[in-house]
């Protein structure tokens, strides 16, 4: 596998995609800005959030429990699923026993975390997804490379053109009125004729058992309310206590993820309609070997509005799909299993963050994550899987560091050094630092020698 | 009600589905003796909110719905049928039960067909971001608000609220089947940034907010 960096150059050859790339997201997180601001109790609200996020991951069996209890009451199947595969067929088996071949889907990133799409098409099986988005990165075999902008690597000339050979539209048509209207029409004959929908969960609700989904487009209405079967999938954190605590988390969402006030639509799902089904899976795959790990449990309060990487200086110059994971940027680079036991999975991510903290100043939920990308990046080299170069260089340094004569010795020589020898050995391919830059002009002498020379002046 | 078919392929899968269902409480439970910390609820609501007059409300709430592209007008509820006989003809009128039986169980390629513009008269509306609240009790398919091209929502002044923590605080107890707070037409902005109303839902939104 690519490594982080290797797939991020990949994604800067095209200086131009970069740029809007960069700046397109920065205006996500402007509007996020200005829609935080207008609300006097943000704070308050992002505090109390992370406080009931906190108490529900510290009584987490008890609240799917009652979840599980009140959803059953209320008429729906309740399933647990350990792992992918077991989720994987249990879907599978839903489908299999209605014998039903029109399956869609709106948005949901734990059924891209277990390769959902993947398995049913193995077994004969094709759903639609009906996000927008996701429907243009699946008409493009390519995973989300945003967990809430999922085609926001594309431009409109590549969607015009995906479109002429997939629906049809006129060709060189870059529009995203008409393009969006050919979705539209593409999509409803999908949903009229759905026999199973399939949704993700934002917040399930324990006291009552119903589960909300919130959405913009109207999608996972639109194939719930159509389809006799509806399955709602969600992770095992996904719970909240109550319904007053969807107060909090409605008005945080939207507002921290594109800076609406609200989504288009926040849907309560509570009882199967007239003749329907209700099914809804519950997922660990990997959160209860978190949640046992006092260091890194945090992220399961993530509530998936994506600002920590609208706001990445590395996420924003490097897309999403430089990180491999189903979910990228600073909250998958601390989800994404690299330290779980057995599973060295993802090793790079870490690295690909300047630790600037913006990502932990715009999380909702209030989650460290800068301090988990740290904690991981010691965590790593201490096992041993940082580069040999990393680790030669860090002893070297480590050493001269805890010299004081020889750190001003071999200071004194890189600043000669970096003056006399000709360029061709300072800009090389062994100093990554001067691969795309200019090293600063090199001072005259050190900050300590300067101090000295100024204290003796006085 | 549905027959549950999996349950009978066989006991094993049961057992299986079961031991799951074991497994991940146990590991729930070992996880938080091994670094799980006890944490309380926090109290709700929050403090020192200051009232709103009922004129700043609706003019908040209609604020936030033309933010979100929805088209905003203010009646007396005498004036209701003369503008809907204006400039609604052909609406579909769900206030009106007798409409219900012909659209119950209908199929979606039909209704997609039959329900070119729907009115609903919905529970409440919530100023900070012009979404309005819609229950099972309001329509006689969950799909109708969904599916039809036009959607116009009702809304009484008097039931304006302040935020979602008001609203929740009504809905609280009395949430049955099915509900959806709407604010604005469905949209999306998937193809670069650019918004673009009528993703999948309605295409255009309008609000009547009734006076007296």
């Amino acid at each position: 596998m690519r490594s982080h960096s290797e797939r991020a150059a990949l994604f800067l050859k095209d200086q131009n995609r970069v740029t809007w790339h960069d700046e397109t997201l920065w205006i996500v997180r402007k509007k996020r800005d200005k829609a935080a601001a207008a609300v006097k109790e943000w704070e308050e609200l992002r505090e109390k959030a992370s406080q009931v996020k906190e108490y529900v991951l510290s009584d987490l069996a008890y609240l799917l429990l009652e979840f599980e209890k009140n959803a059953t009451q209320n008429g729906a199947v309740v399933h647990w699923a350990a792992d992918a595969d077991e989720f994987n067929r249990i879907v599978l088996e839903i489908i299999n026993s209605k014998s039903a071949h029109n399956i869609v889907k709106s948005k949901s990133m734990l059924t891209e975390e277990c390769g959902l799409n993947h398995y049913l098409e193995e077994h004969g099986i094709d759903i639609v997804d009906t996000d927008l988005g996701e429907r243009i990165i699946q008409f493009r075999n390519e995973p989300p490379s945003h967990i809430v902008l999922p085609a926001i690597h594309l431009k409109k000339e590549d969607i015009g053109e995906l479109f002429h050979e997939k629906l049809g539209t006129e060709r060189g048509s870059t529009d995203p009125q008409y393009l969006t209207r050919a979705a539209r029409a593409h999509l409803r004959e999908k949903f009229v004729n759905a026999q199973v929908a399939l949704t993700g969960v934002n917040f399930a609700v324990a006291e009552n058992g119903s589960v909300v989904v919130c959405t913009n487009e109207g999608n996972a209405d639109m194939g719930v309310h159509s389809a006799p079967v509806q399955i709602h999938c969600m992770g095992i954190e996904k719970i909240i206590p109550k319904m007053e605590h969807l107060g909090i988390f409605t008005r945080l969402l939207a507002r921290n993820a594109t800076g609406q006030p609200i989504t288009t639509y926040t849907s309560h799902y509570m009882t199967p309609k007239v003749n329907g089904e209700m099914h809804i899976i519950i997922v660990d795959n990997g959160r209860t070997e978190r949640l046992a790990s006092r260091d890194y449990r945090d992220a399961l309060k993530c509530i998936r509005c994506g600002a920590c990487m609208n706001t990445c200086p590395v996420y924003r110059r490097s897309g999403g799909h430089s990180y491999g994971f189903t979910i990228p940027g600073p909250i998958g680079t601390i989800l994404a299993p690299h330290s779980l036991p057995g599973k060295i999975v993802y090793k790079d991510l870490p690295a690909a963050s300047s630790l600037c903290m913006s990502c932990s100043n715009v999380c909702p939920v209030k989650i460290g994550i800068h301090e988990q990308i740290y904690k991981l990046r010691q965590e790593l080299i201490r096992k041993g899987y940082g580069s040999l170069v990393k680790r030669v260089v860090l002893k070297i340094s480590g050493f001269v560091f805890s010299k004081p004569h020889l750190y001003d010795l071999s200071g004194k020589m890189v600043r000669i050094a970096l003056k006399k020898l000709p360029r061709a050995l300072i800009y090389n391919r062994v100093n990554t630092w001067g691969l795309e830059r200019e090293l600063p002009d090199v001072p005259v002498q050190s900050f300590k020698e300067w101090y000295r020379q100024n204290e003796s002046n006085k | 009600m549905f027959q549950y078919n999996l349950l009978k392929s066989g006991t094993d899968k049961m057992k299986a589905i079961n031991s799951s269902r074991q497994k991940i409480v146990e590991n729930i439970r070992k996880s938080m003796m091994a670094g799980g910390i006890s944490h309380t609820l926090p109290q709700l609501p929050f403090t020192d909110i200051e009232s709103e007059s009922k004129e700043e409300l609706y003019e908040r709430f209609s604020q936030s719905l033309k933010t979100a592209g929805a088209r905003v007008v203010l009646l007396d509820v005498s004036e209701l049928e003369g503008y809907l006989k204006e400039k609604c003809p052909g609406v579909i009128d769900l206030r009106e039960k007798s409409v219900w039986e012909r659209y119950k169980g209908m199929k979606p390629s039909e209704m997609e067909a039959k329900a070119g513009s729907v009115l609903v008269s919905g529970k409440m509306g919530v100023a900070e971001n012009g979404a309005v609240w819609v229950d099972e009790t309001c329509f006689p398919e969950r799909l109708l608000p969904f599916i039809t091209g036009n959607l116009i929502l009702s809304v009484d002044e008097k039931k304006i609220v302040r935020d979602m923590h008001a609203a929740y605080a009504a809905i609280a107890g009395k949430l049955q089947g099915f509900g959806v707070f709407i604010s604005g037409p469905s949209k999306t902005a998937d193809i670069e940034q650019s918004l673009v109303y009528g993703a999948h839902g309605a295409i255009s939104l309008d609000v009547v907010i009734l006076r007296g």
